[in-house]
């Protein structure tokens, strides 16, 4: 269709059937009150949960272990919790909205305390998911290709899949322990957990954060592995690889340009979201296990004494982090294919 | 043009196997073909689904050893053998040597590779080009393949070309390079009727223009009769009869070539006799009604000014992101016992009108009433209701079945939503299934352990399991082999008149829609350019593509339609 036709089967769309002129800006508009949608239902559900569960009570959190019952009945009164519940959420809210909320037990900004732990978990998300990427990428396509060559290669590549299924079902916090306990305590050749800023030692940024990006990619990695490589062997039986076979081109070439390519997209749009729940603090055990001060751990800090406010703004910030990373996917892989429609 | 007897032969096979190991033992496609292809000289290897054609095809480039074929015999190519030849030098050979065109030209290019880069792509594995040289020599040769100079294609996606474009720039792609040998397997099936006559005139003028000796392969054998020097009929993965396309029409000697043929005229044949609705009516209705039924059967659907368009989204790498328009203002209406044919180009909104007319989307405006009853404007409920009294049959029924789904499963929800008690439904099945040809012991089958025709069958058959009064048949039999199709033409024959069943046919096959429908309604661009009864349209069709379609249709099958359709003329006007 020529450029007039274009404009010609546009101007036929009644305007008011447009969200807005420009299509990228309505997708953005659209996925913003998705995400207006996901934090209220999140914070909701969360916020209900602390109100049914046993031993829930903020006011015995806040007055500490040696407090009289009238103690307790003051703490209620001044904090509001005697109020109906939906005014609690309301207050709590917008205490979160106006940077003002505190937590329960330390009584410290919450917000200030995320910020101050975000660090670390950026750190830990940005180096373990290009390892997680590069190490999924490598044993998958390694795997395909040994999958489909002579009987020693196939049980090599079983060997692989042994080996990828082993590391998913490893958990973190074994998979850290252990690293820890050999690399770090007997071996030395780590410390022993704990952070370091960039800004104030790179060298021991990077050697803090070792073991944890490792720990990280190597659970990770397996599941990457075994998801691209079935996307290959998939790929492999497309007619279009066919067609390049029959055009004689080289063998890398059919392989990078036309296998590659395609299998990598559903590996892409796993890979987004999966950065955004360990940046939103979802690597709990790892952070913990290393003792990161991240916003992870502090999300498992404040689950074991039940302190409402931090896990209120942790949940949400995961939520937060998930939407938007889900939009940036979603436009990432329309940009990588051209059948993709965004809506 | 050079005749093929002088020249030498640029092909031999000799004694080709091709085996497929599968979990169940080796299937042996190709069993000792041996034939020979002179340069300058167009083969037409022809057989049903199954009989190892296009094995054979893809073994001509040693392509089946990418699939774990196990192959045996020889090939040669100018002297050369391909079948063990190193990947170094198959490279060489693949693409500037011999070139092959696939069915489906969709799914063969790459969806995320722009053409221009495809085509480029091919010429640089071959030749020292720079990349933008690459471009250019792609830009001619899609050019030279027929694609309209006026616009630049280079940056569009496979996607966003219609099927007749598509197989135009695999056949640039295959050509651009200016090959000895080019094999085109099934190139045109998956094209509407039109665009086959364009891509056969094509490789026509590439043997006279190059010399290109081509390697045909098709099931269809109206494109022999019109292209093919030469004909080899393949059955079982052999060769049983080779000859003359002149001679294998004249007189075909093994049993094979005869059913072939038979199939394909017999299709015509059954599908212009078969019995108008009215004919065998003649108990059931008022004696006067035959004489001028169409008047008196009411409405059973009725589109007035529909229209639909597509919404617009947003393409972030694509040429196209405005909405376009499916249906114009379409308006046209089914009486009670008539077949109405659509018939238009793949792409003009053929698919787009029975979705609207089932229900399945709502037009952007229009109304469209089913048996008085308004469909757009009812509520979900009310549409779902109204929605069982008509039910559509798929062009592909592998796909629009549930491979998990066995025969009894598919059928026994909608038998259930039409009232059939949990105690009766066996029987019900098994009768069903009879019904629809096939017998009780495919109740337990998985779509894949049935043949095209009998998942179609199935297709029907829970189609017809809500006892529908409208049929709406999306393309059903263009998926199939020629010997299938008509046996599936005359099921849907047997059960209109079994059951009065109003049908809405669609089809980009005019000689075929003429020969099923009492009225036809012509498409193009979303729009009825025409319609009018059946032996009309095809006597003295008016609008300038309707005629476009008719002279797309080969000329064998032409003439087999139109001794049908002439008679019924002639009777119509005396």
């Amino acid at each position: 269709m020529s450029a007039g036709a274009l404009t010609q089967g546009r101007a036929s769309v009644p305007r008011s059937l447009r969200l807005s002129s420009h299509p990228l800006l309505s997708f953005a508009l659209r996925r913003l009150a998705g995400m207006v949608a996901v934090l209220f239902a999140v914070s909701v559900l969360t916020f209900l949960v602390f109100q049914v569960i046993p031993d829930g009570d903020p006011a015995l959190r806040l007055a500490g272990h040696l407090a009289t019952p009238s103690e307790i009945r003051d703490i209620r009164r001044q904090w509001g919790f005697n109020r109906p519940v939906y005014i609690q959420y309301l207050r709590t809210m917008e205490q979160i909205f106006t940077a003002k909320v505190v937590s329960y037990t330390q009584q410290v900004n919450v917000l200030a305390q995320v910020g101050e732990d975000l660090p670390p978990t950026i750190s830990l998300t940005v180096g373990a998911s290009v390892l997680w990427l590069i190490f999924g990428v490598a044993l998958g396509l390694l795997g395909a290709l040994l999958s489909r060559g002579g009987a020693a290669a196939r049980l090599f590549d079983r060997l692989l899949g042994a080996l990828a299924i082993t590391g998913i079902s490893m958990p973190t916090f074994l998979l850290g322990d252990l690293l820890l306990y050999y690399l770090a305590y007997r071996l030395s050749l780590f410390p022993l957990g704990g952070y370091v800023p960039l800004s104030s030692s790179p060298g021991g940024w990077f050697t803090h954060m070792l073991l944890p990006w490792a720990t990280l990619a190597i659970v990770l990695s397996g599941f990457y592995a075994r998801l691209l490589r079935s996307s290959i062997l998939e790929t492999l039986s497309e007619p279009y690889v066919r067609t390049a076979e029959a055009k004689g081109l080289p063998r890398a070439r059919v392989l990078i340009h036309h296998v590659l390519r395609n299998s990598l997209l559903p590996v892409v749009s796993l890979w987004g979201l999966d950065f955004a729940a360990v940046l939103g603090g979802g690597a709990l055990l790892t952070e913990t296990v290393f003792n990161l001060h991240g916003v992870g751990q502090y999300a498992a800090e404040s689950i074991s004494r039940l302190d409402i406010p931090p896990i209120l703004v942790i949940t949400m910030l995961t939520a937060f982090f998930v939407v938007l990373f889900s939009a940036l996917t979603d436009i990432m892989y329309a940009a990588l294919d051209p059948r993709v429609r965004l809506r | 043009m050079r005749t093929a007897s002088d020249s030498r032969a640029l092909l031999e096979v000799d004694d080709l196997h091709v085996g497929f190991p599968t979990s169940k033992g080796v299937v042996n496609a190709v069993r000792g073909v041996s034939f020979a292809v002179r340069e300058g000289e167009i083969v037409a290897i022809v057989g049903e689904s199954g009989s190892g054609k296009s094995a054979t095809a893809r073994s001509l480039l040693a392509l089946t050893r990418h699939e774990g074929a196990k192959l045996s015999g020889s090939v040669t190519f100018a002297s050369e053998e391909i079948l063990n030849a190193p990947y170094r030098r198959l490279r060489e050979l693949r693409g500037r040597e011999i070139s092959i065109v696939f069915q489906d030209p969709l799914s063969s290019l790459n969806p995320v590779q722009r053409i221009g880069d495809q085509i480029a792509e091919q010429l640089r594995a071959h030749e020292r080009l720079s990349r933008r040289d690459a471009i250019e020599a792609a830009e001619s040769a899609l050019h030279s393949a027929g694609m309209p100079q006026r616009t630049s294609w280079l940056r569009r996606y496979p996607s966003e070309l219609s099927g007749g474009e598509r197989q135009r720039v695999v056949i640039a792609m295959a050509v651009c390079l200016q090959p000895r040998l080019l094999v085109a397997d099934e190139p045109t099936s998956a094209l509407d009727v039109s665009t086959q006559a364009q891509i056969l005139a094509e490789l026509a003028r590439l043997r006279s223009e190059r010399g290109t000796s081509i390697v045909l392969v098709t099931h269809d054998l109206a494109i022999v009769a019109d292209l093919a020097d030469r004909v080899l009929v393949m059955h079982d993965g052999r060769i049983v009869e080779s000859a003359s396309s002149a001679q294998l029409i004249a007189h075909p000697q093994h049993p094979m070539s005869r059913r072939l043929l038979s199939a394909f005229a017999g299709l015509m044949h059954e599908g212009g006799r078969r019995s108008r609705p009215a004919d065998e009516a003649g108990g059931g209705r008022p004696s006067g009604a035959s004489a001028s039924r169409r008047t008196v059967g009411s409405p059973v659907l009725r589109l007035q000014r529909v229209s639909f368009e597509y919404e617009a989204g947003l393409h972030l790498r694509a040429a196209k992101t405005a909405s376009t328009a499916a249906l114009k203002q379409v308006s046209l209406e089914v009486r009670e016992g008539e077949t109405l044919g659509i018939v238009g180009e793949s792409g003009c909104g053929k698919t787009t009108l029975i979705r609207c007319a089932a229900g399945l989307v709502s037009p952007s405006s229009g109304e469209i009433l089913f048996e008085g009853a308004e469909m757009t404007a009812g509520r979900r409920r009310q549409l779902r209701r109204l929605r069982r009294g008509m039910q559509v049959v798929f062009q592909d029924p592998m796909a629009s079945l549930n491979p998990r789904r066995t025969v009894t499963e598919v059928l026994a929800r909608p038998l259930r939503m039409s009232g059939v008690r949990r105690d009766e439904l066996r029987a019900q099945i098994i009768r069903l299934l009879e019904e629809v040809g096939l017998s009780a012991d495919h109740r337990l089958r998985l779509p894949h352990e049935l043949s095209g025709g009998e998942r179609q069958r199935v297709g029907i058959a829970r189609a017809l399991a809500l006892n529908p009064r409208l049929l709406l048949l999306d393309e059903p039999v263009s998926a199939l082999d020629a010997s299938v199709r008509m046996q599936i033409l005359t099921l849907l024959r047997d059960l209109r008149s079994s059951r009065d069943l109003s049908c809405i046919f669609v089809a980009h096959d005019l000689a075929l829609v003429a020969t099923v429908s009492d009225t036809i309604a012509v498409m193009h661009e979303g729009e009825i350019v025409e319609q009018g009864r059946s032996e009309q349209i095809w006597c003295a069709p008016s609008h300038p593509h309707t005629q476009a379609l008719l002279a797309a249709v080969p000329r064998m099958e032409r003439s087999i339609a139109s001794s049908e359709l002439t008679s019924v003329h002639a009777r119509a006007k005396a």
